[in-house]
């Protein structure tokens, strides 16, 4: 869907990211690693400690081959290829995104161990049976096509492999959502799915589940002014409000965070 | 991009398989280039480092 993807791909829209959080870095007298860029460059609730948990939650092992769906800046891409010892490939819609996740992952010494493609998720350009594992984070919100993400996600596994999800969900509370929220301003590119739609779509595209967990709601978000850098500098100064909204309905039920890592069968 | 990565790429059209033309390298690293698609011929630039793998008429976001 062509239309969707270039809504998407603006509300994603940023400029020069990795040049100024590399300047925010050096400012404030820090080098650049998987740790320090963590505040803007994971998109996600929990941040880094999301990431980690996937990768455990996932088994992931030195040596194996990651795609990250949706990578956006590869935050978790460098993370992974850092403390797990993976070789990580991400693939982004944003041309933004994936030029300054490149320019990161040389200031961090993980040019060798992870790689960034511009392309789309629904018609991924890798050979079946690719990847050992393929991860993706809070990524689905924003998809339509939800059977076809699961699918080609399926495809470029290797039988036995794994698929660790760590996605945000419509909750059992039916009240409607309130935006502008992280992944949309407006309600148009915003496709969530409930708990057992999501399960079911899963296991329809062949996969499965062996683990299955809702993720209590994260702690709210800080934004001190003095902290060198935070989502607000990548994903928009409307960040804190956008992120105030889903914190609410994380709390009350509208939505519900889940992780889940399911498994292509040999 | 490494020369690695091109033993997985594919054509995301077709599933192709890809030829390397006019690639320029440095550091062991592919800079630049043109993925051609063997089986539709559809060609995915590499700028900067980057393959360029959206569908062609998906392409000129950002």
């Amino acid at each position: 869907m062509p239309g969707d993807d270039e809504q998407v791909r603006s509300h994603y829209h940023g400029e020069q990211l990795a040049e100024r959080m590399l300047a925010a870095l050096r400012n404030a007298g820090l080098e650049p690693s998987p740790e320090t860029l963590a505040p803007a460059d994971q998109f996600h609730s929990y941040g880094h400690r999301a990431t980690r948990d996937l990768a455990a939650a996932a088994g992931l092992q030195p040596g194996e081959r990651v795609l990250d769906l949706g990578c956006g800046l590869g935050g978790p891409a460098r993370m992974i290829a850092a403390e797990v010892g993976c070789r990580v490939t991400g693939i982004d819609l944003s041309p933004e995104f994936i030029r300054s996740a490149r320019i990161l992952a040389e200031a961090c010494g993980l040019a060798d161990r992870c790689e960034f493609i511009e392309g789309t998720c629904l018609a991924l350009p890798f050979e079946d049976a690719s990847f050992d594992a393929v991860i993706t984070q809070h990524v689905v919100m924003n998809i339509a096509d939800r059977a076809r993400f699961w699918a080609e996600a399926f495809r470029v596994l290797r039988p036995g492999g794994r698929f660790a999800c760590f996605d945000i969900i419509r909750g059992p509370n039916p009240a409607p959502l309130a935006f502008p929220l992280p992944w949309a301003r407006e309600a148009a590119i915003s496709h969530l799915l409930g708990e057992e739609s999501t399960r079911q779509g899963l296991e329809a595209a062949g996969f499965r589940a062996e683990r299955w967990e809702v993720v209590p709601p994260p702690p709210p978000a800080v934004f001190p002014p003095g902290r060198p850098l935070s989502l607000a500098l990548t994903a928009g100064a409307d960040f804190p409000e956008r992120v105030r909204n889903a914190e609410a309905a994380l709390i009350d039920g509208r939505l519900n965070l889940l992780l889940a890592v399911l498994r292509k069968p040999a | 991009m490494e020369r690695l990565l091109l033993e997985i790429l594919c054509c995301p059209v077709c599933r192709g398989e890809l030829e390397l033309r006019d690639a320029e390298e440095a550091e062991g690293e592919i800079m630049s280039g043109t993925l051609v698609c063997l089986g539709c011929g559809e060609r995915y630039p590499i700028t900067d480092g980057i393959p360029n793998m959206l569908p062609p008429d998906q392409r000129n976001g950002g």
